[in-house]
């Protein structure tokens, strides 16, 4: 089942050719907007993400839409802006077929996400099915598995994530089922399995092999059984397809544990140029990524010191914690 | 308001070719059993409602004769906050209504009961008339018509409306409608028959090809095994290819319309369907009265043209335009 969905950016040309031909076609702007997200989450850069919200806006000025609120929440759940993101999914769930009283699985699932950014575990999970079970549907599951990965549940995260794998498959939606796969593999790297998180990696890439999230999990999973010039490969593989600043802030950790100094230093230098022009433009999701590349090297310390906590201001969880916390042993 | 770009013939043949090649790639339902233009998200091409009724037009000097009520409903997820509405430039929607198959009411009581009647040759169901909707940039709807005089009278509204559906959820929501009215005899007159079978139909282009829905029933959503329905966008392969009874409005002129012969915007379909699922889902805010199992639409329906309720909270905004085609009938 592999995955035949058109790239992010063949849409974003397709969307972009189609508002040429009628710039008042709003749904268009929702479907550009959704398009330059991805582009953004493809490569980090900020001006993606710039687009991605002009082009909701203008959909919204020019009809207010449920899609184009959905795709705001998600746009600013990737820009770690939490709140902005519970503020338009709120008003999704308002403008979704049965109103707020009976969520829509896609908008809960935003919705999980931000709470989650925002490291609010317990409201987050007022959000969520009671059980695996009772999960009806990919979003719900995959939304479950999250919380359930951030309460430290991983074994029914892997779960979740399984059932949320289950109705990907059953949709031939390949790439979803890749995803969820991944995100099973998260948990239990995050669990300290690695042998286990293996197996899902497999399964995912059988899916999606070239999934960018396929093989960041691969590479996490090599780094966790002590393979860093293995994982320095794969990261590096990625890096020639997109110049990302977050993953040449993996590469940099990767290459310093595996010894490659020489191109750690040259990572280094790519992934602090690229999060910094993030920081510049105006973002806040790189905040945490540079505090942790400066934590990692062991250098500009105070800076990364001031990047942990103001990323604290914006994102919460455990993630965000665990850097600020980093950076507070490396000052020691 | 007379609008001239009413297009017969020829160029209502091509919309219908372009449709058919691409009902491979379409999916459909209605209110909420869409996947794929949820997935899109094109909730805008999503039909919810198609309701089948008659009017008498009210008032002195009018005549007695009843005129044929074709009320389409789109788009569940409007906004509160949107006071008008602007249909996409790239939606289609049809109307399609066959008056040559024979319905039985007698064969099948069942059938009758929960759907109007029994289709004798459910493989023979085809259009005999067609109303194509676009609209162009502005949002102005456009009309074609085929399988009807040139002349025969049509008033047509679209825009933002209260969504008619008496479902709890659905109370206090708007949808985009589309209403077109003309004189029953007009219709009924064309076949030997009294029976009308009628269906609905959206399409917008994708990436990947065209993309749309399929509306007819009340409650084809409400029955879980039908949810096959959506796959397949000509009713006749409902039959064909699933062996279910086709996913269209069965409406006998001879008897006065109302759920489930034709379906009229009084007629509270899921109490008289009592689907126990949809009635499960019937109170979203248990005591609420308006939203918890309404056995009425919340605002009054309009004695006139277009008879929908106008939309909630919408007294600043556009609630739509009324274009009315062919001769003027005085009536």
């Amino acid at each position: 089942m592999a995955s035949a969905e058109p790239s992010a950016a063949e849409r974003v040309d397709y969307y972009s050719k189609r508002i040429a031909q009628s710039p008042r076609l709003y749904p268009m702007y929702t479907q550009l907007g959704l398009a330059c997200l991805d582009r953004a989450r493809e490569s980090h850069d900020p001006a993606w993400l710039a687009k991605a919200r002009e082009a909701e806006s203008t959909a919204l000025s020019l009809q207010d839409n449920f899609e184009s609120m959905l795709a705001m929440a998600a746009i600013q759940n990737y820009a770690h802006r939490f709140e902005e993101a519970i503020r338009w999914g709120e008003r999704a769930a308002a403008a979704s077929v049965n109103g707020s009283a009976e969520r829509d699985p896609v908008v809960a699932a935003l919705l999980v996400e931000a709470r989650l950014g925002l490291g609010q575990v317990a409201e987050a999970g007022r959000l969520v099915p009671g059980s695996v079970a009772a999960a009806a549907d990919f979003h719900s599951a995959s939304a479950f598995g999250s919380w359930l990965a951030a309460s430290g549940r991983f074994e029914e995260a892997v779960t979740a994530y399984a059932r949320a794998a289950a109705f990907a498959r059953e949709g031939s939606a390949a790439t979803l089922a890749a995803w969820a796969e991944a995100a099973a593999a998260a948990a239990l790297l995050a669990a300290d399995r690695p042998a286990e998180a293996r197996g899902h990696v497999e399964a995912a890439a059988r899916l999606d092999p070239g999934a960018t999230v396929v093989r960041l999990r691969r590479a996490e999973v090599e780094q966790a059984e002590g393979r860093f010039a293995e994982a320095l490969d794969i990261l590096e593989a990625l890096l020639r397809q997109d110049p990302d600043p977050a993953i040449e802030a993996r590469a940099y950790a990767a290459a310093r544990r595996a010894g490659a100094l020489e191109s750690a230093e040259r990572h280094f230098g790519a992934a602090e140029c690229g999060l910094e022009r993030a920081i510049d433009a105006g973002e806040v999701y790189t905040l945490g990524p540079l505090a942790q590349l400066y934590a990692d090297a062991g250098r500009q310390l105070p800076r990364a010191l001031a990047l942990a906590r103001e990323n604290l201001n914006w994102k919460r969880d455990r993630e965000a914690r665990a850097i600020l916390a980093a950076v507070q042993e490396r000052l020691r | 308001m007379k609008n001239k770009r009413r297009q017969r013939g020829l160029l209502a043949g091509v919309a219908l070719a372009c449709l058919a090649a691409t009902a491979g790639a379409a999916r459909a339902a209605d209110h909420d059993d869409t996947p794929a233009l949820k997935a899109m998200p094109r909730h805008d091409a999503r039909i919810t409602d198609l309701h089948v009724f008659t009017r008498v037009h009210q008032g002195p000097g009018r005549s007695s004769r009843p005129y044929m009520v074709l009320a389409l409903c789109t788009n569940p997820t409007i906004p509160d906050s949107a006071a008008t509405y602007a249909f996409p430039s790239d939606l289609t929607l049809e109307i399609r209504i066959d008056r040559h198959s024979d319905v039985d009411f007698a064969v099948d009581p069942e059938a009758t009961l929960r759907y109007g009647g029994s289709i004798l040759d459910p493989d023979g169901i085809a259009a005999d008339i067609t109303f194509t909707i676009t609209f162009d940039t502005a949002g102005m709807p456009q009309l074609l018509v085929d399988g009807l005089d040139a002349d025969v009278p049509i008033s047509l509204f679209a825009g933002l409306r209260d969504d008619p559906f008496i479902r709890g959820p659905r109370q206090g929501r708007n949808s985009a409608s589309v209403v077109i009215e003309l004189p029953l005899q007009v219709v009924a007159a064309g076949g030997p028959h009294a029976s009308l079978l009628v269906w609905a139909m959206s399409s917008v282009p994708g990436p990947a090809g065209p993309i749309g829905d399929i509306g007819a029933r009340a409650i084809r959503s409400q029955l879980a095994a039908n949810l096959l329905l959506n796959d397949y966008t000509e009713p006749r392969d409902h039959y064909r290819v699933l062996g279910l009874a086709p996913d269209v409005v069965i409406f006998d002129t001879a008897r006065p319309a109302a759920f489930p012969n034709g379906r009229d915007l009084t007629d509270d379909v899921v109490d008289l369907v009592g689907d126990p699922g949809v009635l499960a889902t019937d109170c979203p805010v248990p005591g609420d009265p308006v939203r918890c199992n309404p056995s009425a639409n919340n605002l009054p329906f309009l004695a006139g043209f277009p008879y929908l309720a106008p939309p909630q909270g919408a007294a600043t905004g556009n609630p739509g335009v009324v274009l009315r085609f062919g001769a003027d009938d005085g009536d």
